[in-house]
């Protein structure tokens, strides 16, 4: 393989692959939040 | 949610479809112009599709009629009828998918001969049996409802992705795959000149993300008011490329690796079945390969039918919505994809037609969302809709910009296009109707498809009371 495909096997695959995980995790992160229990409003 | 998300992200386009495009447009310099329209095209085409679905809860053509006027249902009969005729041949590859499966499971794969199955198969009787097979499965499981289905792929998808995963990773530990990863992602940047790459990348990352068909508008007609869909417009683009990728890096690796001086038979012509010829010959590599084959296999079917569900209900929502019974809806839909589906069966060269004409046709799809948009008002679509209460990301005026791109590219592209093609095979040649691959092809299948949405453009904008919308899950 050359250097050219290295570079842009890195790029292609680093854009795509790295941007769904990246979106995944954020994803996850806020449904997460959501689905914490909020917390109960205090009694005066 | 997310996990119907990744659901979606998996069918046939990524892995069927995509390898063999990419192997024909010459790899790395096809990846270039793959990667830019993930951003430049399918990601900002979603976001509006979803927009669009939740805010007139209604299938493409009351979509457009609601949004820009009746004048203009048109353009939605196109996105609607372009998605229809595609689903006509996508039976015949989920046909092959059940083929597959049942070869894999009765020991005839992998053969000796890694193409003997593929030649004795398709283009014969066989392929339209499978047809009818996989068309019926399909209306049986939109008749009955769909329940049943969704827990069987919320199964069989993550197996499917995870069985991708594993093949790729074994096909690059192939002695010889490095050079399937040079054919791949080498680039030859004088090919970029080429307007034919350009639009084959849009075309394939249109397939890949569904950008454009109408289906996420569709889907989205179903959606809570206040579910977010700006994150998951992104993880639909992002997850099928990156399923697609693996799928090119699986398929290729294990074609050089098999056969060295592959690239001068996979390039070109003739390589409709790429995925169907090669995949088996790498399940043979591996511990088990028989039952991880067939899992393979029903895996890609599962993944077929859903695919081949939602162009069913979208094509059966639109007649549903022109007053039609929905069983009626369904039988119209049945003949026509049986009567439309057996050529591409029974042909190749017949399905690489078809597949060429109404991949192309997304483009014009995506047209029209672009322009629908503009006329409504891109910034004041975005405020309303793309960003409706219930998102968990606001969307920046970049997107206003990426629609506008969109129609630029698509005119640009089509231009461009035709232009290049007119020079290089001269006028008579390049208007040759009868090749499967011509912009003769393309634009008279086009032409009748205009007059049909155009001569029923009044019929078609008459629109329905708002009490026929579905309701807001």
């Amino acid at each position: 393989m050359t250097t050219a495909a290295w570079a842009t096997m890195a790029a292609v695959c680093g854009f795509v692959w790295g941007g769904a995980l990246t979106l995944l995790v954020i994803a996850v992160r806020k449904e997460g939040r959501k689905r914490e229990p909020k917390p109960a409003p205090r009694r005066a | 949610m997310l996990l119907a998300m990744l659901s979606m992200a998996v069918g046939t386009g990524n892995i069927w479809r995509f390898p063999r495009i990419a192997a024909t447009n010459g790899g790395g310099s096809f990846l270039v112009p793959w990667v830019i329209f993930l951003i430049a095209w399918s990601v900002p085409l979603l976001l509006c599709e979803f927009a669009m679905g939740k805010a007139t809860r209604r299938n493409p053509v009351g979509a457009f009629a609601e949004l820009i006027g009746p004048r203009f249902a048109w353009m939605g009969a196109w996105v609607a009828l372009c998605a229809t005729l595609i689903m006509f041949y996508y039976g015949v590859v989920a046909g092959w998918c059940v083929r597959y499966f049942v070869a894999a499971v009765s020991g005839e794969l992998p053969g000796a001969d890694p193409g003997a199955l593929w030649s004795s198969y398709a283009g014969s009787g066989w392929a339209v049996l499978t047809l009818v097979v996989s068309l019926a499965l399909a209306l049986w499981v939109v008749a009955r409802g769909v329940r049943g289905i969704e827990r069987a792929v919320l199964f069989m998808m993550p197996v499917l992705i995870g069985l991708v995963v594993v093949l790729a990773v074994r096909a690059v530990t192939l002695p010889g795959a490095e050079r399937g990863l040079a054919f791949l992602f080498t680039p030859d940047l004088s090919a970029l000149g080429n307007s034919r790459i350009w639009l084959e990348a849009l075309t394939q990352n249109a397939w890949d993300t569904g950008a454009g068909w109408g289906l996420a508008l569709t889907y989205a007609t179903y959606m809570r008011a206040r579910e977010d869909t700006t994150i998951n417009a992104f993880i639909l683009g992002f997850g099928n490329n990156s399923v697609s990728l693996l799928a090119g890096i699986m398929v290729l690796c294990t074609v050089f690796s098999i056969r060295p001086d592959a690239a001068g038979e996979i390039v070109g012509a003739g390589n409709t079945g790429l995925t169907f010829v090669w995949v088996p010959q790498l399940f043979a590599e591996m511990p088990g390969g028989r039952l991880f084959m067939a899992m393979f296999f029903l895996a890609l079917f599962f993944a077929a039918l859903t695919s081949l569900i939602s162009m069913i209900e979208l094509a059966a929502r639109t007649l549903i919505d022109r007053g039609m019974s929905r069983g009626r809806a369904l039988g119209a839909v049945a003949i026509l994809a049986l009567i439309f589906g057996i050529p591409s069966a029974l042909s190749t060269s017949v399905l690489d037609n078809q597949d060429a004409v109404w991949g192309v046709g997304l483009m014009l799809s995506g047209l029209f969302f672009g322009v629908a948009v503009l006329r409504y008002g891109v910034d004041r679509f975005r405020r309303e809709h793309v960003n409706s209460p219930g998102s968990d990301f606001t969307i920046g005026r970049w997107w206003n910009v990426a629609m506008v791109l969109v129609v630029v590219e698509a005119l640009v592209l089509l231009v461009w296009w035709f232009s290049q093609t007119l020079s290089a095979e001269g006028f008579v040649a390049s208007l040759d109707p009868i090749r499967s691959w011509s912009l003769g092809t393309l634009l008279l299948q086009w032409a009748i498809l205009l007059a049909v949405c155009l001569g029923f453009n009044r019929w078609l904008g008459r629109t329905r009371p708002a009490g026929d919308r579905p309701e807001a899950a």
